[in-house]
């Protein structure tokens, strides 16, 4: 009998493939077992042109003039030198000597004013794009991403935050866009639940009782087939190649040598963490380091934190441009702002959202380039102003996604970031 | 039966009537669901699906209105019962089942907070309270207004409060959702300008609903460490468009209406309670007290569509107007007359849930099945049906765009007026600074003049009691005449009684003195009040106009709604109808193209069999050309060889002949040699003979050259018939081409009209499942999903019963036995108990099924995580183990498998199984060996993770 779909959308269509694949696939599965549901040659195959997205988060607010703006032998620059980088003329602070070896990679932007000290709404707005509004809720980044360049057919999900600790499951980062393309968060880069069959259930039982299930479901479905049956019926074929795909959580399945050059303290394992996600096609991994937060002795903790951020970035920078992934991946280094030029009277710097800096990486960013510019001082931008609203723009631009574009939401179109602003150009290649 | 009717003496009538079944009494009309399915029919030209099974329907109300599945005992009663009327029974026994209220009021809960985290109403109180209200049944509008307006400091309605306080009372998301709730327009985009999308959302519809809860906010008495909700007597709702500059002040409105009248209170008499730091002030006049007083009349349009819609979109899982919150002329209902049928029927009986629910429950457009209609109408209906459609159009479009023309025309003529009006506005205000301006040194005269009094009556009180004393003592001294210090002290008291006259007097001027100060300024303020007063009436003459201008506005607003909804409405009609005609067409154009591919088939067929014909031909001739080549080969060898043979004879005969010449020449010259005359003689016999043999060698030649001649030609024509064989060939390979190549084109053609067949019955579906001919899958809810998955592994069936001996322990049931009521009240706490007992679990299945916080619920979506959750986590094996009374524990007792997959089918899908099914639990039991208690587990897993059981079928 023919199957009637009760509606056009691309992700009905998108789920009618997957479903139409897994369908094709199911005859023989039932014979030789579930992994042939796997997709993963296919998403592996797909990889090197697939965009992808690697977010920074340093959370608390990293100091620009200990990254990538400092500002020595000024009365706001702190005890800190500035290094030249293996890009002639580019010079960033001290405590980044790995990340000054790969410099060429990268876009740095000076001149960012976001206006908004509180550390909630400066994190709502560098992750959406947008001021924070009460009576509207917008998607973060990876969320947008993940929905506008997601490999569907990747069993790993498109959008994952790997957090120094904390518990896991899916966050709400992604208003409108539904829980699909909402994160899920990896607590200190612990697999997501439920990834293992559980003691007692034998494989002979489980292979059974799936084939039983999708017995049923043909049967059933030959009444009527919706993008919603298929959409339902998908997500149990794509949580056995989940489960097939578990080992990508696994950092100690890579090398004793990669191990330990990342280093094998938490933000090592999690850069580690983050390559091997990326790798395998996830569209937006987000690694979130903590805490910048220096209001008392900015300096001391900027050597720790900074000292631990630089090795295990630096290499992962270093793997995926050798990889030839930097091609087609964006790497962000961002905060909810910066830190005061200012040095309050406990050595702390304290919040600055008027003067700071975001770096970029890789894919479709002038690479080795600096724009933008902070006066002397650092108090002031004096050339090549940004917001939130420009780098948000920038970022979908630089993987290839029309930003003056909309989502259809249920009949609604919603632009994919604020139409008031636009990409900056000259960041652009 | 009007609307003013206390709500006990309502429930009770309602009690009666739902047990009843009939309909209300007086209401000569037929039942609300019978004009409906009338309605529906007069719009739905194009066919219907049937009604569904009796499984389906029972397993579709039970799941809607109680938020679980039947049991399996329950299907085979209904089932069995034969009674005509058994679905009305049943959505009746339903309502009044005590699980009714605990799953609408999750419902509820869902629609108005959206799985916000709890902050300042813990959701047992709020969950109670909707419980409680949907239990007695209470209307909509009475709720609606409690939500609204309940400010958290009344006990008994505190947890309504919950709407706003868990919003922190934030204005323009608590204008958004009322907007979206309770309106069914989502204002958002109309927040900074009219909605750049939806013609008819404005800013000022945006302003109007922010105005009546923007003076609100939290108040938070930090010693009982409780939060509440205040409000101001000031603050206006100004609103400026960013795209146009247009500016304005709004007073509170409601959608569709015009903004409300207020009451103006002078400066400082705003208040029944004046706010302080540590007090919640109330003002005299509350807007959201209005909000709630207008929403309570039930008289809004939208108001009462958007509820009636929601209660529809809540059974049928899609809304009349879908999405649920974008109601607007662009979007309009797929049955306008189904709609004003459900608002009718809301304001007639003071919008009474319960009853639109039931009547809903019972329209053939709820119980239509999932199957798609196969017949369309005929060609000749469609094509008349659309050019009747097609001049309605032109002149509806004509009509529409007039209307158009006049509603912004009525825009402009407000906002003309509104800059022609703006002195007086600001005159207004100006008047207003003027007497707060005013006001100060009136109400500092005042407290001079009260503290002044305070002190004289201070002093005026010590004067009176040292009087007194002074008195006393005068009247001692006599009686004590030597006693010194009794003198002296009588002394004292008349000093002080003569210096506190004179501080009296001292006081009373200074009081006289404020008094006259306080008379000094007063004029002014009353003079400031005055002018207040002139301007506030050039405000209200000049405010006139503007008023009747928008009401103009408003008027015109709605005929331009209504023209556009219906225009909207009939494109879609066409779009149908075109839809249909189109299917006509390419199923016509299919058939033409199924008749001719044979014919093109079997040329190709004729064509490869000439080819194959030709082919032999060629073989032939071929073969025959070889041979003539051979003879010709034979005979050129022969002629040759004939040839050879006649050179060498010559070459043979001139040796000879050269040699007689030398012996003659010899001969002479000797003279006579005898040997040499006889060799001479001798050559020349041998010469003659050989010039005899030559002459045989010579005719030979040309024999062997006509043999040759005859072969040489022979094999030319051999040649020639096998070229002439191979151009034939090619004509015959071109025509079979040409066949070959047709099919191609044929098979082409069918693929791409079979395509555009497909997208056309998906569409023409689609316009089947938007217009309600046809019921569409709706999958449970989170909550739906955790009940059903508790009903069906039987988990709910065991708590049931200890909730049973738990409730038997203050409540038994023996002490009930003859009172109906009481026994309802037992079992009602035995099903609240169950319920307490195990909605812990909601939280789980919320954050995996359910929408993120604040974020709209109604999208499906499934994920991975959640299949990992019903394959892997603890929840569901623990659930499908067997104990009690449960799912496996009673399958594991069924020794055969056909009663073993009734029992299975019946709980889990709600339906007996066919026999295909009976036979695979056969074959899946058979299967998996010794292991029964594993295979039935895995069993009940199947059914419980299938499509069947994820939807409403």
């Amino acid at each position: 009998m023919r199957c009637h779909y009760a509606c056009g959308t691309a992700d009905h269509v998108m789920a009618r493939r997957q479903f139409l694949g897994a369908m094709a696939a199911g005859g023989s599965a039932l014979v030789g077992g579930l992994s042939i549901f796997g997709t993963r040659q296919v998403s592996a195959a797909l990889n090197k042109q697939q965009k992808r997205l690697l977010v920074f988060n340093m959370h608390g607010g990293l100091s620009q003039l200990e990254s990538w703006d400092p500002k020595p032998g000024t009365p706001t620059g702190g005890p800190f030198r500035a290094i030249p980088t293996n890009v002639t003329g580019i010079h960033i602070s001290e405590l980044l000597p790995e990340t000054a070896k790969v410099m060429n990679h990268f876009a740095l932007v000076r001149g960012v004013n976001t206006k908004e000290d509180d550390h909630g709404k400066g994190a709502y707005l560098m992750m959406t794009g947008r001021r924070q509004s009460p009576a509207a809720d917008y998607p973060q980044i990876g969320a947008v991403l993940a929905k506008c360049v997601g490999d569907a057919n990747n069993a790993l999900p498109g959008h994952v935050v790997i957090t120094p600790g904390g518990g896991g499951g899916r966050s709400n980062d992604s208003a409108y866009l539904g829980p699909k393309y909402a994160s899920i968060a990896l607590g200190n880069g612990s697999p997501p639940a439920n990834m293992a069959r559980p003691d007692g259930l034998t494989e002979v039982s489980d292979t059974s009782r799936q084939a039983l299930r999708r017995k049923l479901d043909e049967q059933f479905l030959n009444r009527r087939r919706t993008a919603k049956t298929d959409l339902y019926t998908y997500s149990y074929e794509a949580a056995q190649n989940l489960m097939a795909e578990g080992d990508a959580f696994d950092v100690s399945k890579e090398s004793e040598t990669d191990q330990a050059r990342y280093g094998k303290h938490d933000l090592g394992r999690h850069c580690l963490l983050a390559r091997r996600l990326l790798e395998r096609g996830v569209s937006c991994v987000q690694v979130s380091h903590s805490n910048y937060d220096t209001h008392n002795e900015n300096f001391i903790f900027h050597i720790e934190q900074v000292g631990e951020f630089d090795r295990p970035f630096a290499t992962l920078v270093g793997d995926l441009a050798d990889r030839g992934m930097l091609d087609s991946t964006l790497i962000v280094v961002l905060s909810e702002f910066g830190r005061t030029p200012n040095i309050n009277h406990l050595y702390g710097r304290d919040h600055w959202s008027r003067a700071w800096s975001v770096a970029m990486a890789g894919c479709g960013v002038q690479r080795g380039s600096v724009f933008g510019k902070t006066n002397d001082h650092g108090t002031e931008v004096v050339d090549g102003e940004v917001d939130h609203g420009h780098l948000f723009h920038t970022y979908l631009r630089a993987l290839g996604v029309d930003s003056s574009g909309s989502f259809d939401i249920d009949g609604r179109q919603l632009p994919l970031a604020d139409p008031a602003a636009h990409a900056i150009e000259q960041v652009l290649v | 039966m009007t609307r003013e009717i206390p709500r006990l003496t309502g429930s009770v009538f309602f009690l009666v009537f739902v047990f009843t079944g009939g309909l209300r009494s007086g209401d000569a009309q037929d039942a609300l669901h019978l004009r409906i399915n009338q309605a529906m029919s007069a719009d739905l030209t194009h066919g219907t699906s049937p009604l569904c099974s009796d499984a389906d329907f029972l397993r579709r109300v039970s799941i809607d209105l109680l938020g679980a599945p039947p049991t399996s005992d329950e299907v085979r009663a209904f089932l069995a019962d034969g009674s005509a009327d058994k679905r009305a029974a049943t959505v009746d026994r339903i309502l009044a089942h005590p699980r009714h209220p605990l799953h609408l009021a999750e419902v509820l809960n869902v629609m108005l907070m959206e799985r916000r985290r709890d902050q300042h109403v813990p959701a047992a109180e709020w969950m109670g309270w909707l419980q409680t209200a949907v239990r007695e049944n209470r209307r909509w509008t009475h709720i609606a207004r409690d939500l609204l307006t309940a400010d958290g400091t009344d006990e008994a309605t505190r947890p309504a409060a919950k709407f706003l306080l868990d919003r922190d009372a934030e204005p323009n998301l608590v204008a958004r959702d009322i907007g979206r709730i309770f309106f069914g327009i989502d204002l958002q985009c109309a927040q900074c300008h009219d909605h750049p999308l939806v013609e008819d959302y404005r800013q000022i519809d945006y302003y109007g609903l922010f105005a009546f809860v923007n003076r609100t906010s939290i108040f938070t008495d930090e010693a009982a460490k409780k939060s509440y909700l205040k409000e101001t007597a000031e603050g206006d709702a100004e609103y400026k468009s960013v795209f146009t500059g247009d500016a304005g002040r709004m007073r509170p409105r409601l959608p569709g209406g015009l903004e409300i009248d207020e009451p103006r209170f002078r400066v400082g008499e705003e208040y029944s309670v004046v706010p302080d730091k540590t007090v919640r002030g109330v003002p005299k006049y509350s807007r959201r007290a209005k909000l709630g007083e207008l929403v309570a009349t039930g008289e809004n349009d939208y108001f009462a569509r958007n509820i009636a819609n929601r209660m529809w979109a809540l059974l049928m899982g899609r809304g009349l107007v879908a999405p649920i919150d974008f109601h607007h002329p662009d979007n309009p209902p797929a049955h306008p007359e189904v709609l004003a049928l459900l608002v009718a029927d809301l304001k007639a009986t003071g919008y009474d849930l319960r009853h639109l629910l039931r009547e809903i429950a019972l329209t053939d457009a709820y119980q239509r099945s999932l199957e798609t209609p196969s017949n369309l109408p005929a060609v000749e209906q469609l094509t008349a049906e659309l050019s009747g459609v097609e001049q309605s159009l032109a002149a509806l479009t004509e009509q529409t765009e007039a209307a158009a023309t006049a509603l912004q025309a009525a825009r402009d003529d407000v906002k003309n007026r509104l800059d022609a009006a703006a002195e007086s506005i600001k005159a207004l205000d100006e008047a207003g600074k003027a007497a707060v301006a005013a006001r100060k040194p009136v109400v500092e005269a005042n407290a001079a003049l009260a503290k002044a009094a305070a002190d004289l009556a201070t002093q005026q009180n010590a004067l009176k009691a040292v009087t007194e004393l002074s008195a006393k003592a005068k009247e001692v001294l006599p009686l004590l005449p030597n006693d010194a210090e009794a003198a002296s002290a009588a002394a004292v008291f008349e000093a002080r009684v003569t210096k506190l006259t004179e501080t009296v007097a001292t006081l009373e001027k200074t009081r006289q003195e404020k008094e006259a100060a306080v008379a000094t300024v007063q004029p002014a303020l009353d003079a400031a009040w005055a002018a207040v007063d002139v301007a506030a009436e050039k405000w209200v003459e000049g405010q006139k106009p503007i008023l009747a201008a928008k009401e103009v506005t408003q008027a015109r607003r709605s005929e331009w709604s209504r023209l556009q909804g219906d225009l909207v409405r009939l494109k879609g009609r066409r779009d149908r109808l075109q839809t249909a005609m189109a299917i006509h067409a390419e199923r016509t154009a299919l058939a033409a193209l199924a008749e001719k591919m044979p014919v093109a088939e079997a040329g190709v067929v004729a064509a490869q069999q000439a080819i194959i014909d030709q082919q032999s031909k060629i073989d032939g001739l071929a073969a025959t050309h070889a041979e003539t080549q051979k003879t010709m080969v034979a005979a050129r060898q022969a002629f040759d060889a004939t040839v050879a043979a006649v050179a060498k004879r010559q070459g043979i005969i001139e040796a000879v002949k050269e040699a007689g010449t030398k012996a003659e020449f010899a001969s002479a010259e000797l003279g006579g040699d005898e040997g040499l005359t006889g060799i001479l003689a001798s050559l020349k016999e041998r010469s003659d003979n050989l010039a005899t043999g030559l002459a045989e060698l010579q005719k030979a030649t040309e024999t062997a050259k006509a043999t040759l001649e005859t072969a040489t030609g022979g094999e030319a024509a051999a040649k020639q018939a096998v070229e002439q064989a191979r151009t034939e060939m090619s004509q015959r390979e071109a025509a079979r081409k040409a066949a070959e190549e047709l099919v191609a084109a044929i098979s082409q053609e069918q693929a791409t009209r079979n395509g555009t067949l497909t997208n056309l019955l998906e569409k023409h579906d689609k316009g089947l499942g938007d217009t309600a001919a046809r019921r569409d899958f709706k999958a449970l809810s989170p909550e739906q999903m955790l009940w059903s998955i508790f009903q069906v592994t039987g988990v709910a069936g065991n708590y049931l019963i200890a909730a049973e001996a738990e409730i038997e322990k203050t409540m038994p049931a023996a002490s009930v036995a003859n009172d109906a009521a009481q026994q309802a009240e037992r079992q009602r706490r035995v099903v609240a108990h169950a319920y307490d007992q195990l909605k812990g679990n909601v939280g789980t299945f919320a954050s995996l099924y359910g929408g993120g916080p604040g974020q709209p619920q109604d999208d499906f979506f499934a994920t991975a995580e959640q299949a990992l959750f019903l394959a892997n986590g603890g929840s569901l094996r623990g659930w499908l183990s067997p104990g009690g009374t449960n799912l496996t524990q009673r399958l594991l007792s069924l020794q055969e498998s056909a009663p073993l997959a009734e029992e299975l089918f019946l709980t889990v899908y709600g339906r007996p199984p066919v026999e295909a099914e009976v036979a695979e639990v056969a074959q899946y039991l058979a299967s998996r060996g010794e292991d029964r208690s594993a295979a039935v587990q895995e069993l009940a897993w199947a059914l419980v993770t299938s499509a069947e059981f994820r939807f409403q079928r």
